[in-house]
Order: structure tokens, then C-alpha cells, then sequence
């Protein structure tokens, strides 16, 4: 989420809006999104509807505890990022998707686990390549 | 870091519902109607 809140003035040069779904409440998705300063909306899918039609498992024990997932949180940890409460559904796999003006999903990621999820660079990349395509 | 897998034009965005902060519905439709939008699912809040 940080990343996306430090990426968001090249969002906005590209007309793009970011919408940030968590397996929560929404009330607990726009309470942790206003805590964070988050200039994105915030909303919630606490039934997990949402990600299920997106695609969007229920991770394994092996997609939530790997290598890469270890590393990821190692890496986080040493540049300041502390894992707070733990709220909603733990065990939901990441993901993004880019959806145009007209309702169609021109672009999306499935994380293969807990941490494979595209940085914002990714996203500002897909849509450059929408935008030439 | 391994690349994100790309993926093609996969079809219309499937008629679902989030919740905001009120826990009123929001309809996805009724965000990419106002203009393209990325949607970003977090694993979890926290």
C-alpha cells in the first residue's frame, strides 16, 4: 500500500483511479486506508466474493509460507514496515486488475503467493501498454 | 524480484458489489464508469 500511496501523483497524471480492496469490512478497509494517509479508495469484500470472481484463491500453506514470502517480509521489516493486526481473511491470495472505461478487464496479475503482487510500476506499465495497443 | 505475470484483454468485469466505510454496496460498475481504474487486492488489512 505504500508504494501505491507514493506512486499516486503518476496515477493521477494518467487519469487512472486506485481502487484498493481488502477481505475485510469496509469499515475496516477506509479505517487502516485513512490511518495510512492512503489517497485511494478503500473498500471492502468481507465475503470474499469479489476476489473469488476475480479468480483470487485461498492460498496454501505453501503460498503463504515460502522462501519468497520469508524474504519479502525480511526485506519489509528492514526497511520499517511493521506488520500490524491482522485483519480479514489471512488466507486470500493478491492480485490486480485494470479495468477500462467501458467494464473490461484489460489487464490483471494472480498472485502465485502471499507476496507476488505487482508493484505500481506494474500497473503504470500495463496501462502505458493498453494505451499503445 | 520474478515479473508479474501479464495477462491479455480477459473479457468484461464481473457484476459484483464492495462495501464501503458505511457498509453501503458499491457496485463495481459504478467505479469504472467514471473512467479506467486499477483494482488492487490486498492480501489483508493490517
Amino acid at each position: 500500500m505504500a508504494q501505491l500511496r507514493r506512486a499516486w501523483p503518476l496515477f493521477q497524471d494518467k487519469k487512472i483511479r486506485v481502487v484498493a480492496v481488502s477481505p475485510a469490512e469496509g469499515a475496516a478497509a477506509e479505517a487502516v486506508c485513512g490511518m495510512l494517509g492512503s489517497p485511494f479508495i478503500c473498500l471492502g469484500d468481507p465475503a470474499g466474493k469479489a476476489y473469488d470472481a476475480f479468480g483470487l484463491v485461498q492460498a496454501e500453506v505453501s503460498q503463504l509460507i515460502n522462501f519468497r514470502t520469508f524474504s519479502r517480509g525480511l526485506w519489509a521489516m528492514l526497511r520499517g514496515h511493521r506488520h500490524g493486526q491482522t485483519i480479514g481473511d489471512r488466507s486470500r491470495l493478491p492480485g490486480a486488475f485494470i479495468i477500462d472505461g467501458e467494464g473490461t478487464i484489460r489487464w490483471g496479475h494472480r498472485g502465485r503467493d502471499a507476496a507476488d503482487h505487482p508493484t505500481a510500476q506494474d500497473l503504470l506499465n500495463a496501462w502505458d501498454g493498453i494505451q499503445r495497443a | 524480484m520474478q515479473s508479474p505475470e501479464m495477462a491479455g484483454p480477459e473479457g468484461p468485469a464481473p457484476e459484483i458489489r464492495f462495501e464501503d466505510g458505511g457498509g453501503s454496496p458499491v457496485p463495481l460498475s459504478s467505479l469504472w464508469k467514471q473512467g479506467p481504474l486499477a483494482l488492487v487486492f490486498m492480501r489483508h488489512l493490517g
